[in-house]
């Protein structure tokens, strides 16, 4: 299946706090992505910004009537150059995209519970997941109200969130690793049983959670700066137990005990 | 329509090859173009034992172009010879290997063993590459042990060998007729140029090497500049590269001086721009009703 290919953009969809909805449709067949892939993304014909950029996409909508090659979901933060190019592309526009890319989330057992945990702009990667796994905790962490993205757009139910806010404007006020780690240790001494959990967010919130005893298998998505996104640049290694492995092709999902995390 | 280009030696069918660092060892790109259709393929530095490379924080972009310090990270040439060299010997397309060492034995080692290999048409010898330590720079950067290290390497091949050149130096054209005086059947012009970039948060460099090579668009102007200057001291064919993203980009190092172009940073940015790259040259060739390539190479009027 081709990896390269052009893309149609079929919604663009800006929302107040920086963050808009993207959805594309490929002009030719892809292959059906795995939550935790990513695609890079050109953000236009100009060479500056010059490389294309990482995205986790959120959703893929099989081909139907309208979208005769699927259609990919992505939720995006306008952080820096080539995002805020994207942003403001016009629906009808075609964009350059390699993917879908690297490892995504493993399947989860039946005999396993998942918890899913989103740190700031971390919940582009993880939303997908609860589509997949519907009524699965899902712990989701902000700085501030206003800093959470309209659901709207996305195949996104709601159920079973747990939100926190540093400042208390929404939700639980304080760490959402705080409130996980409560609920983890509930569940195990309520119903038990093997855990699994998937998380994105910042490395200090990966930092903070390989330095807890959570008692479960942790997963999380790393993002580092990268050129190529196929493992050839060889620009986003990331130090493992199993020496240096690439963001890209060998991740961007790790399994968190195995990252070494320096200083 | 002629497109083909003699290197030194080394018989290319048009004159697109993909520069090394840039294109992994060729087979990672055979899903997103036919490999056949391009010159020749550059393959990444390779040293006698794989190497690890340097620690994270490897690349930075920066406008029009990116710095890179990975540190020559690569499969070592047993490695390369034994699982990717088979894998490349099924496309009708050459293949040039780069090699390096950190002493001019090593370099004699490498050169010797890539030329005994099945499938290697042309040897790239990096002495130029930005992310290693001080000794190992001066093989780039003084005459003197360019002419040395290239002398011992030419012993070791005969192979067509090519030697891939420092930008980070006072004179080009120097550095170009060291190599020639050591034996080089063709130049590569240029390598990446030494950079850095900062972190105003942190006050940390953004790459964990601090400096790094820069390369893209960013550098294009030098490259030419240089390979314009190389091109005037030495009669070797010239491989000219950086910051190709386009074949107009590619017709400028021409009419500079180079027989050949190599697509680097532009593979990152499009696998496919190696290919796209040759037939916009073609289609610069037909509209310029030119027969033969060759008669383009240092055709800048001045």
């Amino acid at each position: 299946m081709n990896r390269l290919f052009t893309a149609e953009i079929v919604r663009n969809d800006p929302m107040d706090n920086g963050y808009f909805a993207l959805q594309v449709t490929p002009d030719v067949e892809i292959s059906e992505p795995d939550i935790g892939q990513f695609f890079m993304i050109k953000t236009g014909e100009s060479i500056d910004p010059l490389l294309l950029r990482p995205f986790s996409f959120v959703d893929f909508i099989p081909p139907n009537d309208k979208y005769p090659n699927g259609s990919l979901m992505f939720l995006i933060g306008a952080v820096g150059k080539g995002t805020n190019i994207l942003k403001h592309l016009a629906v009808g526009m075609r964009l350059s995209v390699i993917g879908p890319l690297g490892q995504g989330f493993p399947p989860v057992a039946s005999d396993e519970i998942l918890f899913i945990v989103a740190g700031g702009i971390g919940i582009a990667s993880v939303l997908g997941l609860t589509n997949v796994n519907p009524n699965t905790p899902f712990f989701y962490g902000v700085r501030t109200k206003e800093l959470i993205p309209d659901m709207v757009w996305f195949n996104y139910t709601g159920i079973n969130t747990f939100t926190t806010s540093d400042d208390g404007s929404i939700g639980f006020a304080g760490s959402v690793l705080e409130l996980l780690e409560k609920q983890v240790s509930e569940f195990k001494r309520g119903c038990g049983g093997k855990i699994k959990i998937y998380a994105c967010g910042p490395n200090g919130m990966y930092r903070a959670m390989a330095g807890m005893n959570l008692d479960a298998d942790v997963y999380v998505s790393l993002e580092t700066p990268m050129a190529c996104g196929i493992g050839t640049c060889l620009g986003c290694a990331v130090d493992t137990v199993n020496g240096l492995k690439m963001v890209c092709k060998d991740g961007p999902v790790f399994n968190l005990k195995d990252i070494i995390w320096d200083g | 329509m002629n497109l083909s280009v003699n290197i030194g030696g080394l018989e290319l069918k048009n004159p697109v090859v993909t520069a090394s660092g840039t294109f992994g060892y060729g087979v990672e790109y055979a899903e997103f173009l036919d490999l056949n259709l391009i010159g020749a393929i550059t393959v990444k530095g390779l040293s006698l034992r794989p190497a690890k490379g340097n620690p994270p924080g490897r690349v930075w972009e920066t406008p029009c172009g990116m710095l890179n310090a990975i540190g020559l990270q690569n499969i070592g040439i047993d490695a390369f010879i034994k699982d990717k060299l088979p894998e490349l010997r099924k496309y009708d397309t050459k293949i040039i290997a780069n090699f390096f060492g950190d002493t001019i034995e090593e370099y004699v080692e490498a050169a010797a063993a890539l030329s005994a290999a099945d499938g290697v048409h042309a040897l790239e010898m990096n002495i130029s590459c930005p992310n290693k330590q001080a000794g190992w720079i001066a093989f780039g950067t003084d005459p003197a042990l360019t002419e040395k290290v290239v002398t011992a390497a030419r012993r070791a091949t005969k192979l067509p060998l090519i030697v891939k050149l420092s930008p980070n130096v006072t004179s080009i054209a120097d550095m170009a007729r060291a190599a020639v005086n050591g034996g080089a059947d063709a130049l590569s012009v240029i390598n990446t140029i030494t950079g850095m970039a900062i972190d105003i948060e942190t006050r940390r460099p953004r790459l964990s090497n601090i400096v790094g090579g820069l390369s893209g668009p960013a550098i294009r102007p030098i490259a030419v500049r240089m390979v314009f200057q190389a091109a005037k001291a030495v009669t070797v064919p010239i491989i000219g590269m950086g910051g190709i993203m386009t074949g107009g980009d590619a017709i400028e190092f021409i009419l500079a001086g180079a027989s050949a172009v190599a697509i680097g940073t532009a593979n990152f940015v499009n696998p496919a721009a190696s290919v796209e790259v040759l037939d916009s040259i073609k289609d610069y060739i037909v509209r310029n009703r030119i027969d033969d390539i060759n008669t383009l190479v240092g055709g800048i009027i001045c």
